[in-house]
């Protein structure tokens, strides 16, 4: 994971602290999508964030990116606090918005030209050259995006920006348009390239497996509004990663299930007494009669240890 | 005469070690054990200086720890198939006290201790643990770890107040949910123990199973503002639903229930007398089997924030 194996990793390369995103709500206060959001990547690590469409997994990864202003709290990445979009920071997404009249070598050498503006113009060639090889497309470097298929395009997104070397690399569902065999292979594609390069990447998925594959943590955010993590997962896989011996791992079932059920238990279907308590905000103000009042409301039949347990919390409001 | 503890109960022993002076010898002050009630007399003798044993170990370090007995012969807790877990007590750097609590982890007696600890990413992990006959729990546990606010141990984290949560199974605030639902977890405590009035040593968890619980009840007690008397924040009854209204009404006053006891004391207490304590609730408790309380006081820094009382 380190990138440069004689200096120890920094364990706290990419740091968010407190990260809240607020929309401007005219009838009334301010909508928190993120509210409070703290996440720190070591360097070279691999993080994947997972959570329901629209909780704001995607907000976050464009504040990183700098393309989405901040209402509070920080980003650092490298020990510097970020105020807006740079080239340490590379963005991958769903789409990859190539410019259409340039080829797949002339795309990638856009970015290449600003970043490595002091290199010769055969350096420029060799980088550009060296990533398109890298995904795959060395045959592929004068053909035009309408020439190539989606899974060709997402590569040439790829290598453009990994060509820029970053210090960090975000990635916003970089598969999501793709069928599963290209996906599959595009994930592997990416896993070599950041075994070698050892960039820190945040990958956006909605993907379980895809998430278990390519990382070494898997970020699980809360439902919004006031998304935020709700718990973190360690993945003990080695790398480079092997897709077979990932999932003959004896953990890797066990693992699946705990994010498939976190994931589960954050639905947008919460039940009226939860929703309520929820809304209450949690045990300690909840008070008894109105969870008495919830549990009578309920038209479907109650489980009676259910009734037990969710009828205890007692709060005053601490 | 002490009261039995009901043989299928987890809980073994529940030992209070209190300085004799400032600085130590640690010595027994109040004790239940269960069917191991003979280890008392020997126990009573036993002194532990600051550094010596579990028990001075966490009083000279302020640390909790989580030990097989298995590995605790030297300090005289002969329990087999058992997990000890010591707390200690720690008001503006002395130590006032540690407790010991000791469960059974013989098949099918279910129930989980774990100390969260911040690793260097400023994150809660779980640093020692014990998991009776919760494997699959057990095991994902030690791959999860908690920012400040999330889980159970991340709101008690950055509250630094005690929090008491029911439902575990079905909770969209407890992470952990679904492995609780699998395997029978259903009510949950955690209790942070604070090194300094700003710097987090660990929130230790209880996590109790219905058929095998640690604790019946669980109360978390904090001073009320207005007036001035001990009353429940945060608590979680299990079946026993009908003590929760009873309970919640209390306001404690000089003199009255075991939080009340903990608070004047600033010290941990146990007690198998809860009729002659927990007045009114005590005739209820009996009737319904409770043996024995446990207070706890939740110290930040110079303060008494709260106290977690167990009760089964």
């Amino acid at each position: 994971m380190n990138p440069h194996p004689d200096k120890p990793a920094d364990p706290r390369f990419v740091e968010i602290f407190n990260l809240v995103k607020a929309y401007p709500n005219p009838y009334g206060e301010a909508v928190r999508v993120v509210d409070g959001y703290d996440l720190v990547m070591r360097e070279g690590e691999v993080v994947s964030v997972i959570g329901h469409s629209g909780c704001g997994k995607s907000t976050v990864l464009t504040m990183v990116a700098g393309l989405n202003e901040i209402t509070a709290g920080s980003i650092a990445v490298g020990g510097r606090e970020i105020d807006g979009p740079g080239p340490d920071r590379a963005v991958v997404f769903q789409s990859p918005c190539l410019l259409p009249w340039m080829t797949a070598f002339q795309n990638v050498m856009l970015g290449v030209d600003r970043v490595y503006a002091h290199g010769t113009k055969q350096q420029r060639k060799e980088i550009v050259e060296y990533y398109l090889a890298a995904v795959g497309l060395a045959d592929a470097r004068d053909k035009y995006p309408r020439e190539m298929s989606g899974g060709m395009q997402q590569r040439v997104g790829i290598a453009r920006a990994i060509a820029l070397k970053p210090r960090m690399l975000l990635l916003d569902e970089p598969f999501g348009r793709l069928d599963s065999l290209t996906r599959m292979d595009l994930q592997d594609v990416i896993l070599n390239i950041l075994d070698r390069e050892r960039i820190t990447t945040m990958i956006i998925t909605h993907d379980v497996d895809e998430a278990i594959y390519m990382s070494d943590r898997v970020c699980m955010m809360t439902n919004g509004p006031n998304a935020r993590v709700g718990q973190l997962l360690d993945l003990p896989f080695a790398r480079p990663r092997n897709r077979a011996a990932v999932l003959e791992h004896p953990l890797y079932y066990e693992l699946r299930g705990a994010l498939v059920s976190f994931l589960e238990q954050q639905d947008h279907r919460v039940p009226a007494r939860e929703s309520a308590q929820m809304e209450a905000g949690w045990d300690d103000t909840l008070h008894m009669v109105e969870a008495l009042n919830e549990t009578e409301l309920e038209e479907e039949p109650i489980d009676e240890t259910a009734t037990h347990t969710e009828n205890q919390l007692v709060g005053a409001g601490v | 005469m002490q009261a039995t503890v009901n043989a299928t109960d987890i809980v073994r022993a529940i030992e209070v070690w209190r300085p004799q002076d400032a600085g130590g010898p640690f010595a027994l002050c109040s004790c239940v054990y269960g069917d191991d009630d003979h280890i008392e007399e020997g126990r009573r003798l036993r002194r532990f200086e600051l550094g010596e044993g579990i028990v001075g170990q966490s009083a000279q370090t302020g640390q909790p720890h989580i030990r097989s007995c298995e590995d605790l012969i030297d300090d005289g807790i002969d329990l087999a198939h058992s997990h000890v877990v010591s707390i200690p007590f720690m008001h503006s750097g002395q130590c006032k006290g540690v407790v010991l609590l000791a469960c059974d982890e013989s098949e099918g007696n279910q129930g989980a201790m774990e100390l969260w600890r911040p690793n260097d990413r400023g994150e809660l992990g779980l640093a020692e643990a014990w998991h009776s006959n919760l494997e699959r729990f057990g095991l994902i546990s030690k791959y999860v770890k908690f920012p400040r606010r999330a889980g159970l141990p991340g709101k008690v984290w950055a509250d630094r107040f005690p929090r008491v949560m029911g439902s575990l199974g079905t909770s969209q605030q407890f992470l952990r949910a679904a492995g609780a639902k699998a395997e029978g977890l259903s009510t949950g405590i955690g209790i942070p123990l604070m090194r300094t009035a700003m710097q987090l040593d660990s929130v230790l968890v209880l996590l109790s199973a219905n058929r095998t619980p640690i604790a019946r009840a669980m109360e978390v007690w904090a001073m009320d503002p207005d007036s001035k008397k001990l009353k429940i924040v945060s608590a979680d009854y299990g079946a026993f639903m009908d003590l929760a209204p009873m309970s919640r009404q209390l306001s404690l006053g000089i003199g009255e229930g075991i939080a009340v006891h903990v608070l004047r004391d600033c010290a941990p207490w146990a007690t198998w007398d809860l009729l002659g304590v927990e007045f009114p609730r005590g005739e209820k408790f009996l009737e319904y089997g409770f043996r024995w309380g446990l207070g706890m006081p939740v110290f930040v820094g110079s303060e008494i924030r709260a106290v977690a009382v167990l009760i089964n």
